[in-house]
């Protein structure tokens, strides 16, 4: 079982269309993993194991048919719980999202359908996308797959910590600030926050509507390509979504780095907010790798980290505040205290404050394009710290906003948090790499040039026998 | 408090929270040029034209 767990997308998906791996057999193993040892976890909030078994006996008898769909056919993923799946719960993990029936899928999901993959649940997250690990909602938080005392990063916690797990081989989730890449790194893992407007939102509960973006989440920087391939496109039903027609993300996966440059934004975490010891040291020995396999790298100066975040944050509470404003205003004891606290923060910007960071939007996002115009892609830490214990609010309080993923929220350019390393104690490490818009090709050429030389991909979880804490009333 | 209208529930029930989530409001700094057009939605989607 442990080795079907831990095929990739893309092994599965060879053997699938060889026919030497039955999809119904692959679903069994996940089902029965997930069955074992997600209790520990709390990675899902729905497992959908007939509707899983049901999905994966079809693409079998499809396949044996003759009608191979293509890489994902038969292929295992799990869901953020705020995209729509027709006919089931959109919980958002929230108490105020229990009745909840999505009438439609998300454009997401129907594209997952029709390319063949198999849902096999619903995954836990931060509530709405925002708050942080909650002990105060229906569902407890997803847990650490390196250690379950810590957090997983969010707000896709259940998304990391299932794939890192080994219960599904890919999920999606979605980034308003860094809630793609925060678990993937977290988690030790990759994630992706796509260029805006590349992927669809459409069927997708908002947080902040121009910061919001959809994301693969998988083990290995091609698997994460071939999940970006079946959901980028055009979507006449998402208002933000580009009609530029999708790259070819896998064409030069295989092509290297040699003679590419890179500019490395290192004020970010040298100078703005210096970043943990581990942390930067472990991005400093990936600038040396990227080096020794032949690209150039040098320092390059955007904005300061702070502005960054100070602008998002803005546009981010403001836009969510929107969004959350009646069920504010008339339950809002339905909420988990610390989801209630960010969204309520949105109540007090003046509507010019939000057009001011709207405007600061343009000012950075156009000097970021300019500094950065020379090369092909740029590095930066994902975190600036370590994950924190779950049960530690305070903590949790001072670490989750210590990162560098907001800047590319902002900017909407594409970024993938690929792992760059553990502590001694065996936590993930990670950094960024962004492209320009819409080339995701040249950011996964990189990452996969990286994490092959690497081999960092290949660890495993050691599912520890260590007591989980607990939950803290 | 900057401005409390419809959270009379919520001042009531959390009153530390509302006025913690009233104190974290903070101004922006000024922008270079007050005119600089702001980012909309159908801007994002046409980033490439930046580039």
């Amino acid at each position: 079982m442990s080795e079907l767990a831990f095929l990739s997308v893309a092994e599965a998906g060879k053997l699938i269309r060889q026919k030497q791996l039955s999809p119904a057999e692959l679903v069994d193993a996940l089902l029965a993993r997930i069955d074992r040892i997600d209790a520990d976890y709390n990675a899902f909030i729905a497992v959908l194991a007939d509707r899983s078994r049901k999905e994966a006996a079809e693409a079998e008898s499809e396949i044996a048919r003759g009608r191979y769909r293509g890489p994902l056919h038969g292929i295992p993923y799990g869901l953020k719980d705020l995209i729509d799946v027709a006919g089931l719960p959109t919980t958002c993990h929230s108490k105020l999202r229990r009745d909840h029936r999505a009438t439609a899928d998300a454009t997401v999901q129907k594209r997952l359908r029709e390319a063949g993959a198999v849902l096999v649940g619903k995954l836990s997250l931060h509530e709405f996308a925002t708050g942080g690990p909650a002990f105060d909602l229906p569902w407890p938080p997803a847990r650490n797959p390196w250690d379950r005392n810590l957090h997983p990063g969010g707000s896709s916690s259940g998304s990391g910590a299932a794939v890192a797990l080994g219960m599904v081989p890919a999920a999606l989730g979605t980034d308003t600030g860094g809630s793609v890449r925060n678990p993937a790194t977290c988690c030790g893992i990759v994630g992706l926050k796509p260029t805006y407007g590349a992927v669809s939102r459409s069927g997708v509960f908002p947080l902040a509507f121009s910061l919001d973006h959809v994301g693969p989440i998988t083990r290995t920087v091609e698997d994460n390509a071939v999940l970006f391939a079946a959901i980028a496109g055009h979507d006449p039903a998402d208002p933000g979504s580009a009609e530029r027609p999708t790259s070819d993300v896998l064409r030069d996966l295989e092509k290297g780095v040699q003679g590419l440059r890179f500019g490395l934004i290192e004020h970010f975490y040298r100078d703005d907010s210096p970043g943990q010891s581990d942390q930067v040291a472990a991005i400093e020995r990936a600038v040396e790798t990227l080096r020794a396999l032949g690209a150039e790298v040098r320092p390059v100066q955007v904005a300061p980290l702070a502005r960054w975040g100070e602008v998002g944050r803005t546009i981010l509470q403001a836009e969510a505040y929107a969004v959350h404003q009646r069920d504010l205003q008339e339950r809002p004891e339905d909420y988990a205290a610390l989801t209630r606290s960010k969204l309520l923060a949105g109540a007090f910007i003046p509507a010019s404050e939000y057009v001011k960071a709207l405007q600061w939007r343009r000012l950075l996002t156009t000097e970021f394009m300019q500094a950065t115009a020379e090369f092909d892609a740029v590095l930066t830490l994902s975190s600036l710290e370590l994950p924190c214990k779950v049960d530690d609010p305070e903590e949790v309080a001072r670490t989750y906003e210590r990162q560098c993923r907001m800047p590319f929220n902002v900017a909407g350019a594409p970024a993938l948090a690929v792992p760059t390393g553990f502590t001694d104690a065996g936590v993930p490490l990670g950094m960024q790499i962004v492209g320009k818009p819409f080339d995701e090709g040249m950011v996964y050429r990189v990452a996969h040039a990286f994490c092959q030389a690497t081999g960092l991909a290949n660890r495993r979880p050691p599912l520890a026998a260590q007591p989980a804490v607990q939950a803290a009333e | 408090m900057v401005r409390v209208q419809g959270l009379e529930r919520a001042l009531d029930l959390f009153p530390d929270q509302v006025r913690a989530a009233a104190e974290k409001a903070r101004p922006l700094p000024p922008l270079p040029d007050p005119t600089t057009e702001p980012v909309l939605v159908v801007d994002m989607r046409s980033r490439e034209m930046e580039r």
